[in-house]
């Protein structure tokens, strides 16, 4: 288990409680939507995570040690955390000088330093602003390398907030694509969304939050499948996921979830006219 | 119908770009035409947008070539300030436009600068706060509402200004999906209800098409596309520039390619499972040898 959150609970100073007697447990090469509306608890649930809150009941383990034991910039060694503004973690004149921050922090070696660089550079596409300020790129450059500043560290845990905000079809895919990588390689990731076609075509394992709590967790169609989930959650399920169900209460059983895969099971299947 | 405006051969390469922005653009709408415009980033959409408040060439540094006409006018004849009461602009984070702590005072601020005389202010404000039905966000701090509110703030600001043109750049990509289908239902109802014209430069377009008279795909500081939405999405050309079909859209097409008809292209689940007439209990007793019943379906086909 690369992170454990037992019964936790916080509230804040105001009196605001946030997270309610939550507990989950994110095991290495997971890859999770959590989802809910503004509000529900996720925020405060990875900030707990990452150590800039701790609990006010319960405890969160990272890699077995309590969040509590441990500082904030130990714990980003284990957990990278990318905010849904870029602009909140941007700091460095250059874009290669972003990328630098976090190994230098490490104490990593000049050559060391470089190489990951370079690489980082290469494989976000960034080649080309190496020399630029962070703040004179476009908002979704910024965002690239934000995220590249942090992966650069090559954490076993990625948590991003809200990713796919503002991002064409293409970045996306890419980012998707990263997703399938880690887990391949067995690093997790969280993903705080409320993008359900992008969390339900790359994610696993679906985490619902409402009102502090854990509403949901479990496989994608049990989750996004569910009726009375979605509503209390106020979430809307994925076109197709939906229209799958919808089929199946008519006494249709459409499998897959690609548009082609679909397709070729309503036309073997279905022989029904289309009317206009 | 009426010209709202037109771009001929506009090309716009900003100060020490490598490429141009824009590049021999032209487009041109009717009044009250609603046109989504869509691409990948940085294919110059908000360049285009820019082109058409004024922006560019009035305030913008940079190589502009070619001819922007409003509502029958160059645009580089006309001041921006009186531009500004014609073409209306909500941008993407609302943060970007809102100036005023509190929602009337920011919703005044372009009527005021207008040099309006109070009543007449006050007359705008209540009309504009009405239209986008934030009435009772009157006296609250902007700072304190959602994303969602606060873009329906900006899209009242604008209002304010009565434009007969008005441009949304990319406004639904900072709210949750529930908050960015109303917000694009109100500005499709607005549309309607005041004769605007309407370019949304928009991600989301299984949200924006059903209010669209026009598809606009733009690639490399061009246009690529130009369409009624069903032309566009069919004409398969909008993946291989990187735009994500609607999903139900992208089933549609497919089921298309099997040899089913679609007239309007469904864009939501409940359109196509309200065209495609996909009834189970049909089709168990098509199952149980109702052959009768499963020839007059064929037929039908």
């Amino acid at each position: 288990m690369i992170v454990e959150i037992e019964d936790v609970s916080y509230t804040y100073p105001s009196g605001a409680s946030a997270v309610e007697g939550v507990s989950l447990r994110v095991a290495r090469g997971e890859t999770i939507a959590l989802l809910g509306q503004s509000g529900a608890g996720k925020s405060t649930l990875m900030k707990l995570v990452i150590g800039l809150l701790h609990p006010t009941r319960g405890r969160v383990l990272v890699e077995g040690v309590a969040t509590t034991r441990t500082t904030v910039a130990r714990l980003a060694t284990t957990v990278g955390y990318v905010f849904q503004n870029p602009l909140h973690q941007l700091f460095a004149p250059t874009v290669a000088d972003e990328l630098a921050l976090g190994p230098r922090a490490r104490r990593t070696s000049p050559g060391a330093i470089r190489e990951r660089v370079e690489a980082a550079l290469a494989a976000h596409d960034l080649d080309q602003y190496r020399l630029r300020h962070p703040l004179s790129l476009s908002e979704g450059e910024r965002r690239r390398v934000a995220l590249a500043s942090v992966l650069v560290g090559e954490p076993p845990l990625l948590v991003l907030d809200e990713p796919t905000v503002g991002q064409d079809a293409l970045a996306k895919q890419r980012l998707g694509a990263l997703l399938a990588a880690r887990q391949a390689e067995r690093r997790s990731t969280i993903v705080v969304t409320h993008d359900v076609e992008f969390a339900a075509a790359w994610c696993h394992r679906f985490t619902v939050m409402a009102g502090g709590r854990v509403l949901a967790d479990g496989a994608r169609d049990r989750v996004l499948g569910d009726r009375q989930i979605l509503e209390a959650a106020a979430l809307r399920p994925p076109a197709l996921l939906d229209l799958r169900l919808r089929l199946a209460e008519r006494g249709i059983v459409v499998d897959g979830d690609r548009p082609e895969e679909m397709a070729d099971r309503l036309i073997s299947d279905c022989r029904l006219p289309i009317a206009e | 119908m009426t010209r709202a405006f037109a771009l001929h051969d506009v090309s716009f390469r900003y100060p020490r770009a490598a490429r141009p922005a824009l590049e021999r653009v032209s487009l041109a709408a009717d009044v009250g035409e609603f046109i989504v415009l869509a691409g990948r980033s940085g294919c110059g959409k908000s360049t285009l947008l820019r082109c058409l408040n004024g922006l560019i060439p009035h305030l913008a540094t940079g190589e502009f070539a070619g001819r922007v006409e409003v509502f029958g006018r160059a645009i580089d004849e006309v001041p921006p300030h009186r531009l500004a009461g014609e073409v209306g602009f909500v941008f993407q984070n609302p943060e970007d436009q809102l100036v005023a702590t509190v929602v009337e005072s920011d919703v005044a601020f372009g009527p005021e600068n207008l040099g309006l005389p109070p009543e007449a202010i006050r007359a705008r404000v209540d009309a504009a706060l009405r239209q986008v039905g934030i009435e009772v966000l009157r006296e609250r701090s902007v700072h304190e509402l959602s994303a969602g509110q606060q873009q329906k703030v900006a899209l009242a600001a604008s209002l304010a200004m009565r434009p007969a043109l008005l441009l949304l750049d990319e406004p639904t990509s900072q709210l949750d999906p529930a908050s960015a289908e109303d917000f694009l239902h109100l500005v499709a109802r607005l549309r309607a209800e005041a004769q605007l014209t309407v370019v949304l430069a928009e991600h989301r377009l299984d949200l924006a098409l059903p209010y669209a008279d026009r598809l606009v795909a733009m690639a490399d500081g061009q246009i690529v596309v130009d369409d009624p939405p069903a032309v566009a999405l069919r004409g398969g050309r909008l993946g291989e520039l990187g735009i994500g079909l609607p999903p139900v859209a992208a089933l549609a097409l497919a089921l298309e390619r099997r040899g089913w008809q679609f007239g309007r292209l469904p864009l939501s689940v409940d359109e196509l499972v309200g065209r495609a007439r996909m009834d189970g209990a049909t089709r168990r007793r098509e199952r149980e040898g109702d052959g009768a019943r499963r020839d007059r379906a064929r037929g039908e086909a």
